[in-house]
């Protein structure tokens, strides 16, 4: 699996990174399918909902689409991505209307990405991750998912690498009210 | 208060529930058709902003160069001719003639305070009875002469 290797991952990115800037718009479908999934799960995080987090991706691709130079001398390309997508996010969740605000924050976000078929252990942690503020669950999820570093982490956030692992452990300790039975029987 | 043993557990579960979701089938064809849009509409706004500033730097150079090397005007030698322009009002009610100002003879090097000072005598009866006269003439001559007066062009 993809996130079993995150340095090669970063590397894949950095390379892809560096044909966008020689090849042009071209070389944005390599950035695409190797980026998307993992974008589309962050952003998702971040808007609660699966089309924002695709006008997110895809609001973000176009921008380094037309900047590509900037992503490829960027010191961590993947982190700069993520950066990027979260302000599309963020630009998207904040343009929302209000009563359509209230509506999604009333679901949770793991009900749009759940892949059918899959275990009901692994659903029940991600729908108690959508109960996590944004701001933390997003730290978890690169933490955990993306498996970066709590300086990428920040980089990322635009914070001190302190405040993302403070927000880690508070994330972590709110998810333990909720899974702390299932946590056991699971290892058990 | 958790332990850390409890969240290395928790972290282990959220580790193992990773997931990637599969984008749209679509989503691809979007993002790639809207970036070749976007990169065409940044190329000809580009082009747009280096046409105009060629343009609109041309006519400055231009403009500069009629100022500096083109016919300057000459700066006016005779100076009197925009001098000071005097300005005169008639009314219906008065004559045409401008006031005559009444010269009075002084001795020379002095001025009118030190002429009163020192020959009150004939200035006192030249001023008296020229001054008695003309106030009393101008009264009837202002009232006869009113028909006199011409009408304002």
């Amino acid at each position: 699996m993809e996130t079993g290797e995150p340095i090669d991952f970063a590397e894949q990115v950095r390379h892809c990174a560096l044909e966008l800037a020689r090849d042009g718009v071209g070389a944005l479908a390599s950035v695409y399918d190797v980026t998307a999934s993992r974008l589309i799960r962050y952003a998702s995080t971040l808007t609660r909902q699966r089309d924002d987090a695709e006008d997110a991706v895809q609001a973000a691709l176009v921008r380094i689409a037309l900047r590509p130079r900037v992503l490829a001398e960027a010191r961590y390309p993947w982190a700069y991505l993520l950066k990027v997508v979260r302000n599309e996010s963020l630009n998207i969740v904040r343009r929302r209307k209000p009563m359509r605000r209230l509506k999604v924050r009333t679901k949770s976000w793991c009900e749009y990405v759940a892949e059918p078929g899959e275990q009901e252990l692994h659903s029940y942690v991600r729908r108690a991750l959508g109960k996590l503020p944004p701001t933390q669950a997003e730290v978890v999820v690169l933490k955990i998912w993306e498996e970066m570093t709590f300086a990428e982490i920040g980089e990322v956030l635009g914070q001190s690498p302190n405040t993302a692992a403070s927000r880690y452990r508070y994330a972590l300790q709110k998810l333990s009210q909720h899974l702390h039975t299932l946590a056991e029987l699971y290892h058990d | 208060m958790t332990d850390l043993r409890q969240l290395r557990e928790i972290e282990r579960l959220v580790e193992d529930s990773v997931f990637l979701p599969s984008p749209r089938h679509q989503l691809k064809h979007r993002v790639l058709k809207r970036a070749i849009e976007a990169k065409y509409r940044h190329k000809l706004w580009k082009r747009f902003g280096i046409t105009t500033s060629a343009v609109s730097g041309t006519l400055v150079i231009v403009y500069v160069g009629f100022r500096l090397f083109g016919s300057a005007p000459t700066p006016t030698q005779n100076s009197t001719q925009n001098g000071p322009v005097s300005v005169r009002i008639y009314s219906p009610g008065h004559n045409l003639e401008p006031p005559v100002v009444e010269q009075t003879t002084t001795a020379a090097g002095t001025s009118l305070g030190e002429s009163l000072y020192f020959h009150p005598a004939p200035l006192q009866s030249v001023d008296s009875s020229s001054a008695a006269r003309p106030a009393a003439e101008s009264g009837q001559s202002n009232l006869s002469n009113n028909k006199d007066v011409p009408t304002n062009p």
